[in-house]
């Protein structure tokens, strides 16, 4: 009985784990296209300006 | 005084190289697989060759220089560090070699220093028609040279020394993700291999969209991936990203060495529940900054030049190589020709720019480092409101990096030392550069490029360029990629050995 919920905990402290990690990587793909979405619209700024 | 090594120390050195070098060789069983399931019987004899040196090599510097009750100190580590990348060079260049596709061992030797240190730049020729078990050596040497071969020593062949900190520090990697190194070097490679995993799958779905073989896909998406991750640039074909004509593998490698060139103590804080470090560090922040600096440039070069005109043309031929640049990564959408021929001195300008600034310290990439940048740009603004504040006023600057750090003088001197280094190589093969007889921007662009372990190239960097040349990039390429400390280190013990004192006495004692 012990040793089944010690497993469980495993599995369940793996899967918390390993999702953090999953939303870590959504996170830094987040913060990629921010950066890139802002150097779009100053791109976009200096053709109005130059225009 | 300089104190002359002991017998002991250059034994202890060897040793160290000797693991480095048997790390080597077990790397090259993962391309000798590939060349065997693809039939390639003339590849699979050349790393027979190769592996077969690494272990003999080790063979002979496990047995007869171990020097027993000692461990490496920090000296020991700095030159262990230094000295093993150049000896895993030379005997990671004889696939290489062997393999006909390089006109001189010089040029594989030049091949290799560039995989191993992230850069890019290539002499081999006849890219397109080299063998499966070859391209998987060049892409997977790039991969585990991104992590850095100290790690991959540390991780399989050190566990257990007390030395292994002091050569883990030496190879330009000055944070711990954990307590113990080893665990440090292992999170480096599951954060690695877990990006392996989801960023080979993007690519290769891309790659299936855009009509590629599955089988075929599948090569290229590990190969892309591990150009792009480490900040390499390498890829199986001449051309480069050109070759694949295809915005969603453009976006999808920008992706990949964009999120590959952060510091791998940032993406372990963010996976650990410290979310909002992405937003407060510093490196991400002065990445942001100066990286829209440069896409300013950029913007106003192609405005005067009138090319690139359109938000898609931008995007994907001028943004995706000045990011390219920036993360110090190398990979193109362009022919090299075109940065003189159509971007002009101002686009052009930009990207050196870029590239000589780089990418975040403790990361895959090279340059000053978003890192350096922080500080001595908030050491300069500390300085400015000294300069303002009543005379009683005590100023004191910090910047966020996992942690707040505090900065002090030696802290801004030691930045401000490294990023003079970085200055100078840049400097000397530009200068070479146009000495050799090539247009200014393109020597300063290619020399920044090798400094910095980019791997873009204006034109200059060929088979066909003066030796010298070759000899000082790959001397950038190494220099820069271990952030110096460990080259000043060799030079000294170097120095040491021809000018030092005593036969008997300890030059490497260090901390314990």
């Amino acid at each position: 009985m012990e040793r089944g919920t010690d497993i469980r905990g495993r599995e369940a402290s793996r899967w918390r784990r390993w999702s953090g990690y999953a939303l870590g990587i959504i996170i830094e793909s987040a913060g990629v296209a921010v950066i890139a979405l802002l150097a779009l619209l100053l791109m976009l700024l200096v053709k109005v300006i130059m225009t | 005084m300089i104190l002359r090594p002991t017998r002991d120390d250059l034994k202890l050195i060897a040793w160290g190289i000797g693991r480095v070098i048997l790390g080597i060789g077990l790397i090259m069983l993962v391309p000798l697989a590939v060349a065997v399931v693809s039939t390639e019987w003339i590849t699979v004899l050349d790393f027979l060759v190769g592996i077969t040196a690494c272990v003999t090599f080790w063979l002979i510097m496990e047995n007869t220089c171990r020097v027993r009750g000692r461990d490496l100190t920090w000296s020991h580590g700095l030159v262990v560090a230094s000295a093993g990348w150049l000896v895993a060079m030379l005997f990671g260049a004889i696939p290489h070699f062997l393999s006909g596709h390089f006109k001189a061992y010089l040029d594989a030797c030049f091949d290799l220093m560039s995989g191993y240190t992230t850069t890019g730049l290539i002499m081999i020729q006849d890219l397109d028609h080299v063998s499966h078990g070859l391209n998987m050596w060049r892409h997977l040497l790039t991969y585990a040279g991104g992590q850095g071969i100290i790690v991959i020593a540390l991780t399989f062949l050190f566990a257990g020394t007390a030395g292994a900190f002091k050569i883990y520090v030496s190879e330009g990697k000055e944070e711990q993700l954990l307590p113990n190194v080893v665990r440090t070097a292992r999170a480096i490679w599951m954060i690695s291999l877990t990006y392996l995993v989801v960023g080979s799958t993007l690519i290769y779905i891309s790659l299936l969209w855009e009509g590629m073989p599955a089988g075929r896909g599948l090569l290229h998406s590990v190969w892309l991936f591990m150009g792009a991750w480490s900040t390499g640039g390498f890829a199986p074909q001449n051309l480069n990203l050109l070759y694949y004509h295809s915005l969603f593998v453009e976006l999808a490698t920008m992706l990949i060495f964009i999120i590959g060139s952060f510091n791998f103590a940032l993406h372990y804080a963010v996976w650990t529940r410290r979310r909002t470090e992405i937003w407060k560090n510093i490196e991400i922040r002065s990445f942001t900054i100066t990286s829209m600096i440069a896409t300013f440039m950029l913007a106003i070069g192609f405005s005067k030049m009138e090319v690139y005109t359109t938000l898609t043309e931008f995007f994907r031929k001028g943004y995706y190589n000045l990011i390219s640049g920036h993360t110090t990564t190398g990979n193109s959408t362009i022919f090299s020709t075109s940065f003189y021929k159509e971007f002009g001195f101002i686009a052009m300008w930009a990207i050196t720019l870029a590239m000589a600034i780089g990418a975040s310290a403790c990361s895959t990439g090279g340059g000053f480092k978003g890192l350096r940048m922080g500080i001595v740009t908030k050491s300069l603004w500390g300085d400015i409101k000294t300069l303002v504040s009543p005379e009683s006023a005590v100023v004191r600057e910090k910047v966020h990096h996992v942690r707040d750090i505090w900065l002090d003088d030696a802290l801004v001197k030691g930045t401000m030392l490294v990023m003079l280094s970085y200055v100078f190589i840049y400097a000397v093969g530009g200068l070479l550069g146009v000495i050799y007889g090539y247009q200014p921007s393109v020597a300063f662009f290619d020399a920044a490029s090798a400094g910095s372990n980019t791997g873009l190239s204006a034109g200059l960097t060929t088979p066909l360029m003066p030796a010298l040349l070759k000899v000082w990039y790959i001397i950038e390429m190494w220099a820069g990629r271990l952030e110096f400390m460990s080259v000043f280190a060799l030079f000294g013990m170097s120095a040491a050995m021809i000018i030092g004192r005593g036969k008997k006495t300890r030059l490497l004692k260090g901390r314990r």
